[in-house]
């Protein structure tokens, strides 16, 4: 999931290679990223854990 | 030249060519046109002629048809990117990590003698749209067939009713959610239904749930006895209400399949030896509608019931019905105005009572004369008129009339039925509506053609503006990362 995350936003924030370090515009994003990230995963993994709770007492009607 | 000076002479041809053949020339001064044309048609018989009239009318009849067709989707886009762009700021506000967002429900039921996808596409059409530009959560209870939506949401209510360590069927999402701490959303949820004969369902559904018996009322008639059977196991609670007075009609639909996209599992229905499918059946309304005077007032009845809104869905059918379906075809602009004002204030939350109307003046209180309206409380000569019973009348009388046939020893028929109001529920009962602000702020909003245009136009409009860049008059706007969120905690 780290990996996830660092690809996801290196990808989507860091596109200004006229330096090697990070510009401010950067670090910025960087941060913004990894929190929607972290808090996205978390919201996901939630409702999974309410889905699985429930598949559990109640199996779907399978075929 | 002094050649040139003739009498035919023209303005000042002083080229080499009028030097060399004056006479050849004198006459024919201009250059012989390219042959070319004359190749293609245009020689010098050519004269600008109108299409043959059996063109023109194929012409007219196709081309006014196109336009009136492109010009009512394109208003159609334009009506509803309106009231997306109102209600877009919502979809931008935070959530917390521990909550849960907003949930409207959404009541569809296939339209009387019909599927229940045309009401889902009416939905996903126009109401949809709008909701998903907000951000807003909505789950569905929808119903196949006359009755289903009034069950099960007489259930849901009854479910709520019920106190916690009674409860049977305790949903098992609401266990984890309260285990982890996860907090429900704490403002009004709302309530979207979708045509009259939903409406009508909600109405009853609503009265059902809150006046009715916790459980099924013992039934008097002598039906099959699968009944029975199919009764006891709808409700298993232990507790037992004060049985009131049990309803005459009381058929259960045998072929009953109520499909529904609730959390709480549906009851399962007990294998049965006979041929019965295994759909859990309709349970029939455990309070008729002339009991609602003598029904207790339940003591967890909330000042307020989930505001509501009835949507208009138009439904016709038939062959000779063609021409009224094609006009409303080409009108669905105004109806996606209209459905997309009303979602709106949905999604922004903006409530009121529902009206009584007299034929004087509209009154906002309700009277006891509610519940002794007679059956045709529906025409406004009468003295008080309540906003829930007459609204969406008009599409009652467009239903097909297997509709109203009546089959003997049948259940309750609730399409068919008045709508009958308690006042202590439609009191309660709030609509939404949007302030004044809001369509002042809607009336304001302007909808780019880059918005409504379609493919083709789109296509000719990135090409046009990538050829800009090229020759290098490129877009002096390029879209700039504003730093006015703020970065969350």
């Amino acid at each position: 999931m780290f990996s996830h995350l660092v690809s996801h936003c290196f990808d989507s924030c860091v596109d200004d290679f006229t330096t090697k370090s990070l510009i401010q515009r950067e670090t910025g994003c960087v941060s913004r990223c990894v929190k929607k990230f972290m808090a996205g995963s978390e919201r996901i993994s939630q409702r999974f854990q309410e889905g699985q709770a429930q598949m559990m007492a109640q199996p779907p009607p399978g075929r | 030249m002094a050649d040139s000076q003739g009498a035919g002479a023209e303005k000042t041809a002083p080229t080499s060519k009028a030097e060399m053949k004056p006479d050849a020339k004198a006459t024919k001064n201009i250059k012989p046109p390219n042959p070319m044309w004359k190749y293609m048609g245009l020689g010098e018989n050519f004269r600008p002629r109108l299409p043959s009239r059996n063109w023109m009318i194929f012409l007219s009849i196709t081309g006014t048809f196109t336009a009136a067709v492109i010009y009512d989707k394109r208003e159609k886009k334009r009506a509803q990117r309106k009231w997306c762009k109102l209600v877009e700021h919502i979809a931008k506000e935070p959530l917390g990590r521990q909550e849960m967002p907003r949930k409207l429900t959404v009541f569809l039921e296939s339209p009387p003698s019909d599927g229940l996808r045309t009401a889902q596409e009416h939905f996903k059409e126009y109401v949809k749209p709008i909701l998903v530009a907000s951000g807003l959560d909505w789950e569905f209870i929808q119903g196949r067939k006359e009755g289903d939506v009034r069950a099960e949401l007489a259930e849901k209510i009854r479910n709520y009713r019920t106190p916690p360590e009674q409860r049977t069927e305790e949903s098992v999402v609401d266990e984890v959610r309260r285990r982890s701490g996860i907090k429900e959303f704490e403002g009004v949820g709302g309530d979207i239904v979708i045509g009259r004969h939903t409406w009508k369902e909600y109405v009853r559904g609503l009265h059902e749930g809150w006046l009715g018996p916790l459980t099924e009322p013992p039934k008097l008639s002598d039906e099959k006895t699968t009944e029975d059977t199919n009764s006891t196991e709808t409700q298993t609670p232990p507790i037992t209400e004060n049985a009131l007075g049990t309803a005459s009609h009381s058929a259960t639909e045998e072929d009953g399949s109520s499909p529904s996209d609730q959390a709480p599992p549906p009851t399962e229905p007990e294998p049965k030896p006979d041929e019965k499918p295994a759909k859990p059946p309709q349970p029939a309304p455990f309070i008729t509608t002339s009991q609602y005077q003598s029904a207790a007032t339940p003591s967890n009845l909330p000042s307020e019931i989930g505001p509501s809104t009835p949507i208009s869905f138009p439904h016709i059918l038939g062959f000779l019905n063609t021409p009224r379906r094609l006009y409303r075809f080409l009108n669905r602009r105004v109806l996606a105005d209209q459905i997309g004002r009303e979602t709106a204030a949905i999604i922004l939350a903006t409530y009121r009572p529902y009206y009584t109307t007299s034929t004087a003046q509209p009154a906002t209180s309700f009277s006891s004369d509610e519940t002794e309206v007679s059956p045709q409380s529906k025409d406004q000569d009468n003295a008080q008129v309540a906003e829930q019973q007459t609204a969406l009348f008009e599409e009652e009388k467009e239903w097909h009339k297997s509709t109203r046939v009546r089959v003997e020893g049948e259940s309750e028929r609730t399409w068919l039925e008045p709508i009958v109001l308690d006042p202590r529920i439609a009191s309660r009962m709030r609509r939404f509506e949007l302030t004044a602000e809001d369509e002042a702020r809607a009336r304001s909003i302007v909808v780019p053609e880059e918005e409504i245009e379609g493919w083709i136009k789109g296509g000719l409009r990135s090409l046009g503006r990538m050829g800009l860049e090229a020759v290098g008059l490129g877009r002096k706007d390029k879209e700039s990362r504003t730093e006015d969120e703020e970065v969350m905690e």
